[in-house]
């Protein structure tokens, strides 16, 4: 085959014009859905206070102060958000536990997601006796209590955070794998997974080019679900006493803290509260706001 | 001098439907007994209902189908005997065009991505600009505008996606082309905008044909050989001319009273 | 003949997110009673739209303009409640895929029994009467042993038979047949169009045919109506209109058409 050549002022033309993928036109959809957009907005305020905010306040997180136990929010002495039994400032700790509790989500989903989605692309793309091991062990594990294998996780290891993202990530891959592996199946019946068969593309090569890019739709709507749920989880470990260790705090220690005090008080209950509920729901908005617009109904 | 591309011997294909404890599995057989022989430079028109085995016929050839018996002779070797990498290379030889122009486009991939992908799965060391030469200049040949190369296939129409297909088929100069209802979900009128592109490219680069389709307007119109199947079996399998105007089997007959035609008014 | 549908100045609009889309733009026609009108035209070219519209089942983001009287009522400026007792029971719909507009889930009986003890309110014995009637129209055999099958047990010829049958429960005046071949095999075609030409014959059903197909459509029609970007390019009888045609558009689409299947 002779090639014609294509000049190259003639060539960045062409390569000049994008068009519209179907994320694009998802984010843009995105975008005009005011409750997402609001809640990104909240969500990118609560992390970047979460990140930042502890730099610009005067308090530490584990600085004692036995002047001032149990203040109430007050603007006069610096406590925003009032102070604890032990005279720690309330805010400067709900932005620590932001940072350990946002991070735990996304590190845990992250590995969740690694897991799961290799798991669960080679199940459902192999199929047959390797597809029925493979979820059979899934539902084994699925089958066991989770709390247990947390628990002898830490008596093992001992309590530590690395190994708290861990845990509960390896709870958490389990349901991604399913849904991957479900999304994967009626993937791999489209044709275009035939044809780059046929044109002799190797199976890992069509995972990675074709099956993959066709999950991330699905994949990025349970990442938001799924962040919030391994928040709560990990609330849950900590008021059971298997979370992060004093001084480092969590929203779920804070709030579990709090509960014990609410009628003395009740700033230490609502004010974590409030941020806990404020991310959660945000993450839900934009899951909902995301599965909208990447399955519009007018095409 | 033409000679033997393709050869299918006594092939035969089932799929399990029923499988029960004490192994007596119920199958239904979908090809039965089947043997042509495919000339180089030749076209093979295949109609049949749907239903009647020519799409399984196509997959079976290409191995995207398991077969139960039979040989598929490749250059007078058998495919079974292929190694690894000349199996690789008889996909490369032996290229498919689906039926639905979207659906056998990924839809997260650009136009120059999609075509470009036979390229880079046999020619690894090949440089990128060299890489989008070659895409620019199949997309000239196919009549597809060169603007089109970063756009996405749901921005494209339907006869534009197929002519995607197309060239995404024939960008490794493959020997034979097999075309499963290529023009089926299209409009009329761009239906023969394509099928004067497949004749086209079918002469320019002397590329052997099998032409699936249910309509046999379409099949007359592109095909020098024609087989007619029904329920598995071929029932007739002559030259063109003689299956359309002097058909021999009586379901073949059926079959041609049966098109509509525009002159005799109900 | 009286006009049993007079369409005048119908256009169709859709909102979607890149502005007004205009499916349908400013059409007039009538059909007589008892006639067969195809309609042909390539996808997008409004044939489906314009139908919807009269029938209210156009989608949310769409909305119609002009008069389309049926039968001297302006079904355009009738509620949905109205509507809907006309829809079915005296106009019949007949879609492309007879698989999804079957439920999945109900033996043939009671989907043919259903549509008549809704709209009539007749009694189970009665609209089994009625459906075995129906069912000899369309001509499909053993009946008894069909009403108790399910659509996936049944072929798409035969699906789209039961879709007939389906329309025919009430007795309808008017028939619109959507694409009603496009995903059957020739010879089953055949036979179903072999049954339009009998309800429009000894029925004296008025019918609305659209397909893609000329062929299709002058096997059936008396009339034809051209149709292009939602405008009508030519209307008259059929043979006159194919053996013959003015416009620049018909004379293409019929060029498309291959020279044996004339």
């Amino acid at each position: 085959m002779n090639i014609k050549n294509y000049s190259k002022d003639d060539l960045d033309n062409i390569l000049s014009i994008k068009g519209n993928s179907l994320y694009s036109d998802a984010f843009k959809r995105l975008l005009k859905n005011k409750a997402s957009l609001a809640s990104l907005i909240i969500l990118l305020l609560i992390t970047l206070l979460s990140i930042f905010g502890p730099y610009l306040l005067q308090y530490d997180f584990y600085e004692t102060d036995w002047n001032s136990i149990y203040l109430a929010p007050s603007i006069e002495s610096g406590h925003y958000f009032g102070t604890d039994g032990n005279g720690r400032d309330l805010l400067v700790r709900i932005l620590y536990g932001g940072r350990l509790s946002l991070s735990i989500g996304i590190i845990a989903t992250l590995v969740s997601v690694l897991i799961g989605v290799t798991y669960g692309t080679i199940a459902g793309y192999f199929g047959g006796k390797l597809d029925t091991i493979m979820m059979r062990i899934v539902e084994i594990l699925y089958a066991m209590p989770y709390l247990i294998f947390v628990i002898i996780l830490m008596v093992i290891f001992g309590r530590n955070i690395y190994l708290l993202f861990l845990a509960i990530g390896a709870v958490e891959w389990l349901t991604m794998a399913r849904i991957v592996r479900g999304q994967t199946i009626s993937i791999k019946e489209k044709e275009f997974i035939e044809a780059s068969k046929s044109l002799g593309q190797s199976s890992f090569m069509i995972i990675i080019k074709h099956i993959i890019p066709n999950l991330a739709g699905t994949i990025i709507v349970y990442i938001t679900l799924m962040v919030p749920s391994v928040i709560i989880l990990e609330s849950f470990l900590s008021f059971l006493g298997l979370g992060v260790q004093e001084p480092l705090t969590s929203w779920g220690v804070l709030i579990s803290e709090g509960s014990r005090e609410m009628e003395t008080a009740w700033w230490l209950l609502i004010f974590p509260g409030l941020f806990m509920v404020l991310t959660l729901a945000s993450l839900n908005f934009i899951g909902d706001g995301l599965r909208d617009a990447l399955d519009p109904k007018e095409y | 001098m033409s000679y033997n591309l393709l050869e299918v011997k006594d092939l035969n294909c089932r799929f399990e439907i029923e499988r029960n404890l004490f192994n007596q599995n119920k199958y239904l057989h979908v090809l039965k007994n089947i043997n042509f022989k495919l000339k180089q430079g030749s076209t093979l028109g295949i109609v049949g209902e749907s239903g009647c085995g020519k799409s399984t016929l196509c997959r079976t050839i290409l191995s995207l189908n398991s077969k139960e018996t039979g040989n598929i002779i490749w250059f007078n070797r058998d495919i079974d005997e292929f190694s690894k990498k000349e199996f690789k290379n008889f996909r490369k030889k032996v290229q498919i065009i689906f039926q639905d122009p979207y659906g056998s486009l990924n839809p997260r991939m650009t136009i120059g991505n999609i075509i470009s992908e036979p390229l880079e799965i046999y020619k690894k060391d090949n440089d990128k600009k060299l890489k989008t030469l070659k895409v620019l200049n199949i997309m000239e040949k196919v009549g597809l505008s060169d603007l089109l190369f970063n756009r996405f296939p749901h921005e494209l129409s339907g006869g534009q996606c197929q002519r995607v297909g197309i060239a995404r088929s024939i960008i490794n100069e493959p020997d034979v082309l097999i075309c499963d209802e290529p023009v089926s979900s299209l409009d009329l009128s761009v239906q023969s905008q394509i099928l004067d592109l497949l004749k086209s490219l079918k002469n320019k680069l002397n590329i052997t044909m099998i032409f699936v389709s249910h309509d046999l307007a379409v099949v007359k119109s592109i095909s020098d050989e024609v087989m007619v199947l029904n329920q598995g079996e071929i029932v007739e399998m002559n030259s063109a001319e003689q299956v359309f105007n002097d058909p021999n089997d009586e379901y073949t007959k059926k079959l041609i009273s049966s098109v509509p035609r525009i002159n005799n008014i109900g | 003949m009286e006009a049993i549908l007079n369409v005048n100045n119908l256009s169709v609009n859709f909102d979607t997110s890149q502005g007004l889309f205009k499916a349908v733009d400013d059409i007039s026609f009538s059909i007589k009673k008892g006639e067969c009108l195809g309609i042909a035209g390539e996808s997008g070219s409004g044939k489906t739209q314009t139908f919807f519209s009269i029938t209210g089942i156009l989608s949310d983001n769409g909305s119609a303009i002009g008069t389309a009287d049926f039968n001297d009522v302006d079904l355009l400026k009738l509620t949905e409640k109205e509507l809907s007792n006309i829809r079915g029971k005296k106009i019949g719909f007949i879609f492309q895929d007879p698989m999804t507009s079957l439920t999945p889930h109900m033996n043939i009986g009671n989907q043919l029994i259903e549509v008549s003890m809704v709209h009539e309110k007749k009694t189970k014995n009665e609209a089994l009467k009625k459906a075995k009637e129906v069912l000899d129209i369309v001509k499909l055999p053993r009946i008894e042993n069909l009403l108790k099958k399910y659509p996936h047990e049944l072929s798409g010829g035969m699906r789209q038979r039961i879709m007939i049958g389906i329309s025919l429960m009430c007795d309808p005046l008017f028939i619109i047949a959507d694409e009603p071949t496009t995903a059957l095999d020739v010879t089953t075609q055949k036979e179903i169009l072999k049954i339009f030409n009998d309800l429009k014959r000894f029925k004296d059903i008025t019918i609305a045919l659209i397909s893609h197909d000329i062929g299709v459509i002058s096997e059936v029609s008396d009339t034809i109506l051209i149709m292009n970007e939602g405008k009508i390019i030519e209307k008259g009888n059929c043979q006159e209109v194919l053996i013959s045609p003015k416009h620049e558009y018909t004379k293409h689409l019929l060029s498309c058409v291959p020279e044996w299947m004339k």
